[in-house]
């Protein structure tokens, strides 16, 4: 019997309901996770040996107080406790502090630093990512097959084969012998349209290649082993029975279903971006977020050190938080809980 | 340089009565570079290329700006070629207009990061720096000054120098501006002292001004500076890198705490041959040429484009072999590297003497004995290094011949005394240092310190262990390898140590930095610069009136600059002296001796001097490479590419 009058109201679908109270309990596991990051940071920072005014003091023209004196002004020597509280307070302000080393705005240096980074990081990860898939697929559809074989051997080389190592092959061939490529990236470049394009693309290929070349072979083999496990499934014997092409089988069926993990990985991946590669941009002097890590740190420049770590840490908080989320979206076997 | 000299040299060396080492020596000491010689060298196959193999030398002596003398004799002959060869490089190139150079590309492997003259980071920012800003003066190759912002040289007999040394007097350049065309007066000059000495400033130029009472500006082009009492090295103030001067009317109200948020901290704007465009911390400086420059015709380059980071020997190869910039500063490198580097490129590799020595330091008191909580307390004595006889028979076994023909090769030199440059300062009779390890061994015999049955000299049941340290740097190691052979090879027990640099040099409070002294021997670098008062500094044990005051201890957080806790009552009272002598000459002498009694006490024994190595573009010139310069870019505006 219909019971006339109102309607139920549309229920909510129950995924929806899930995924909000998800992510707004992990976003409160995240604040005290967070805190805690930056406390033992700071610690572990001040612990560390190292001093931003290391060649004031073999100076002997510097009298002691002079010294004593910067060291009172930007407050080195206080109380850990202190210093911690004083960084802690401002930062929920917005404000960063000033680097130690250069008196410059900490968030400036950043901003001068981090398109150098995304550009040359961001383009070697879009350049890894479709060559990756691309061989990976194959090689799994032809498993054991001479291309899989190859795709091995280049995976196995890239992931053991050092950065530095590859960079310095590089510069040693096309620069130093071939003079074909500058070794010393500059990110002041002459000219403008295509010339100024060209001397772009002269610098950056050899960095951007390096860095592609070892992202390309761990991505790789997460492809390989994410196809192998579905080519392997009942669902995809089927629809070869079904008569369906065999592109058709491997990009809608399989490759679909493969994507799940490799995409939760390289979501998980995404935060390393910021930080740049560190060595890479050592050998090249590219005018990175790594480098400047690197430098920050040898000259405990605690400001600048706490901003790109914990920033870091915030962003792996973050898009562990996105994997996830994208993981339950993307297999709708997954319930988030 | 004479034309006979070189040819008196050749004909000497071909006739087998000098070696080639010498010859090479004392070519080096003309003011050669090292292409040059070689092509000397080749030349010297015949009798008839006597005169030749000279006309090369002169010509090359003409373009080779950059001078590398010889420590212990050859002093004034060096010099004086020095000048010649400096001088008549600088005849050579007489240009018509300003600019048209293009665009020079420096290599800084370590980055600068605040381009201001007085609140930095150290050498490097001092370099940055040079670019755009001025002293009034400047040291040249014989530490004679050489005017940049000043009108002409102070001097007692031109009345800018109080016959009392209680003053000197400055006249100004007419018709300077700074890059903002503002016009640069004695004002300016007596606001950069107000900066420098507000300790809330904390500048790391306000050393060279203690002894400064006032600075003021007398007129519009002089400035008068006074000093607190009569100061025999008034060439203190406003000369050379901690001399730069600033703005009034851009720092004027960023005295004080104020200084660190002046927003021209990093960007510079003096009156220097280039203007600032562009800087990044760490990376990158480009600058424009400065087209009201004061000196005509000056600069060559249009635009300076400066790139940091890295490491040494990539660098040299940017410069050597790919020739993508043009000069690279502070080769850190081992001079065999090098020279691989340069084979078969246009490139030059300039070495210039300077005036540092890496150093032995012995501690007097007992690192290993605390008293009150603290280490090397001068409570304490060291069981053996206190007594002189060991510390002569310790300076026999410092293999230096080793340590510069293996680790420097031309990049070092063996030097007798610890202040060898300016030559004025160093003794004409020098006492040799020699390497003699069985004669060391018996005179630890007849101290007392007889090797044991298990090979260790002992005395009274005390072993002769010692911890040798220094900072980790790969040519320190490899130093200490050498030295702990000889040692041990003598029955001294030798426990090696090395401290990150950053460490060992920087916050005294670290136990590990060497103003603790936890260890017996040390081993560093330090230079006395072209006025040795401060330097000498560090051998007096009392200078602010209480007794012991300059002595590193826990009293004064290891602040005091005698380290290795070295009493001589003698000593402090020679070093007082030249501290208010007035007399240049009877000074000199003062430094002499000083020298000569370090020397014989041997509380601190040189190991080897090491030369400021450059690479440079081959054709590259005006550089004027010389250890009294401000930095490796005073004569910037001077530099220019040969066609």
């Amino acid at each position: 019997m219909c019971r006339p009058g109102r309607e139920a109201a549309p229920a909510r679908r129950p995924g929806e309901l899930q995924v909000t109270t998800f992510i707004f309990r992990r976003v409160l596991i995240a604040i005290p996770t967070l805190i805690a990051i930056s406390v033992i940071l700071f610690t572990i920072l001040h612990l560390a040996p190292g001093d931003p005014f290391a060649e004031l003091a073999l100076n002997p023209d510097i009298p002691p107080e002079v010294r004593l004196n910067l060291r009172k002004q930007l407050g080195i020597d206080d109380p850990l406790p202190v210093q911690y509280v004083r960084w802690a307070t401002q930062v929920v302000k917005g404000n960063w502090g000033y680097s130690f080393v250069s008196r410059v705005n900490v968030l400036t240096l950043i901003r001068q630093r981090l398109p150098t980074t995304l550009f040359i990081v961001g383009t070697a990860y879009l350049v890894a990512i479709p060559f990756a898939i691309l061989i990976g697929v194959v090689s799994a559809v032809k498993q054991y097959s001479w291309i899989d074989n190859v795709a091995t051997t280049f995976a196995f080389l890239g992931i053991s084969l050092p950065s530095f190592f590859t960079g310095l092959v590089f510069i040693l061939i096309f620069s130093i012998w071939l003079r074909w490529l500058p070794f010393i990236y500059s990110t002041h470049l002459p000219g403008s349209g295509l010339t100024y394009l060209w001397e772009l693309f002269k610098h950056a290929v050899m960095p951007i290649t390096v860095l592609a070349l070892i992202q390309m072979a761990s991505l790789t083999r997460y492809v390989r082993g994410a196809m192998l496990d579905v080519i392997g499934q009942d669902y995809v014997r089927t629809a070869r029975a079904k008569g369906l092409a065999e592109l058709s089988v491997v990009m809608k069926h399989a490759f679909r279903n493969a994507l799940i993990p490799v995409v939760t990985i390289l979501a998980l991946d995404l935060p390393a971006i910021i930080t740049g590669a560190l060595i890479t941009e050592q050998i090249f002097r590219v005018p990175g977020m790594g480098s400047l890590l690197i430098n920050s740190l040898e000259a405990k420049d605690t400001p600048v050190v706490m901003f790109i770590v914990f920033t870091y840490a915030i962003l792996v908080v973050l898009f562990t938080l996105i994997a996830d989320i994208l993981y339950g979206f993307l297999d709708p076997r997954i319930k988030l809980a | 340089m004479s034309d006979w000299t070189v040819a008196e040299l050749a004909e000497q060396f071909k006739a087998g009565h000098i070696s080639r080492r010498h010859f090479i020596a004392k070519m080096f000491a003309a003011g050669l570079t090292m292409p040059v010689i070689a092509s000397v060298l080749a030349a010297c196959g015949s009798s008839n290329n006597g005169k030749s193999a000279a006309k090369t030398g002169a010509g090359a002596a003409t373009q080779a700006a950059s001078a590398a003398t010889q420590a212990a004799g050859g002093g004034s002959a060096a010099a004086n070629a020095a000048t010649a060869a400096a001088s008549a490089a600088a005849n050579a190139f007489t240009p018509t207009k300003r600019g048209g150079g293009g665009t020079l590309k420096l290599l800084w492997w370590q980055g600068p990061t605040l381009p201001q003259p007085h609140i930095n980071n150290g050498t490097k920012d001092f370099d940055a720096s040079r670019i755009f800003y001025e002293p009034l003066a400047e040291f040249d190759a014989d530490a004679n000054l050489v005017p940049v912002l000043a009108a002409e040289i102070p001097t007692v007999e031109n009345g800018a120098v109080a016959k009392d040394g209680t003053s000197v007097t400055w006249k100004l350049k007419q018709g300077v501006t700074w890059h903002d065309g503002q016009p640069f007066t004695a004002d300016d000059v007596a606001f950069t002292y107000q900066f420098i000495a507000d300790p809330a400033t904390a500048a790391n130029t306000a050393g060279q001004y203690v002894t400064v009472k006032s600075v003021e500006a007398v007129d519009p082009q002089t400035v008068k500076v006074t000093f607190k009492s009569p100061v025999p090295y008034w060439q203190t103030a406003f000369v050379g890198a901690n001399g730069m001067i600033i703005p009034k009317h851009i720092f004027g109200p960023y005295i004080g705490k104020e200084s660190h948020n002046a927003p021209n901290n990093l960007k510079p704007l003096g009156t220097g041959p280039y203007k600032y465009v562009d800087f990044r911390p760490g990376d990158s400086l480009e600058a424009d040429i400065n087209p009201n420059y004061h000196v005509a015709n000056r600069p060559f380059f249009d635009h300076i484009s400066l790139k940091g980071g890295g490491d040494a020997p990539s660098a040299a190869r940017a410069v050597l072999q790919t020739g993508d910039y043009d000069y690279a500063w502070n080769m850190q490198v081992t001079y065999d590297e090098l020279q691989g580097i340069q084979k078969g490129g246009t490139g030059q590799i300039v070495i210039f003497p300077g005036s540092g020595a890496e150093s032995m330091y012995f501690n007097f008191t007992d690192p290993n004995k605390e008293v009150g909580g603290e280490a090397s307390s001068l409570q304490t004595k060291h069981p053996f290094f206190a007594d002189v006889k060991v510390r002569q028979a310790f300076n026999l076994m410092f293999d230096r011949k080793t340590v510069v023909d293996q680790l420097y090769g031309k990049e070092g030199q063996i030097v007798n005394y610890l202040v060898y440059n300016p030559s004025k300062f160093a003794p004409t009779q020098q006492t040799q240092l020699t390497f003699d390890p069985a004669k060391a061994g018996q005179m630890l015999d007849d101290a007392g310190w007889k090797k044991g049955s298990d090979g260790v000299r002992a005395n009274n049941g005390v072993k002769m262990k010692i911890v040798y340290a220094t900072s980790i740097n790969s040519l320190r190691q490899n130093e200490q390898a050498i030295i702990k052979k000889t040692l041990e090879s003598q029955g001294i027990q030798v426990e090696l140590k090395s401290v990150d640099a950053n460490i060992f040099f920087g916050d005294a409070t670290n136990p590990d930095n060497l103003a603790q002294m936890h260890f017996d021997l040390g081993m560093w670098t330090n230079s006395p610069g072209i006025d040795p008062q401060n330097y000498f500094r560090a051998f007096v044990s009392q200078t602010h009136g209480q007794p012991n005051d300059n002595i590193a201890q826990k009293s004064n957080n290891w602040s005091g600059t005698n380290v290795m806790r070295y009493i001589n009552p003698a000593f402090d009272q020679i070093w007082e002296q030249a501290a208010t002598e007035l007399d240049a000459i009877k000074r000199a002498d003062l430094f002499k001796k000083m020298n000569e009694m370090i020397a014989a006490d041997a509380p601190k024994l040189p190991l080897a001097a090491r030369n400021g190595v450059s690479v440079a573009k081959g054709n590259l010139q005006g550089m004027d490479l010389q250890p009294w310069a401000s930095s490796d870019l005073w004569r910037l505006a001077y530099w220019y590419r040969k066609t």
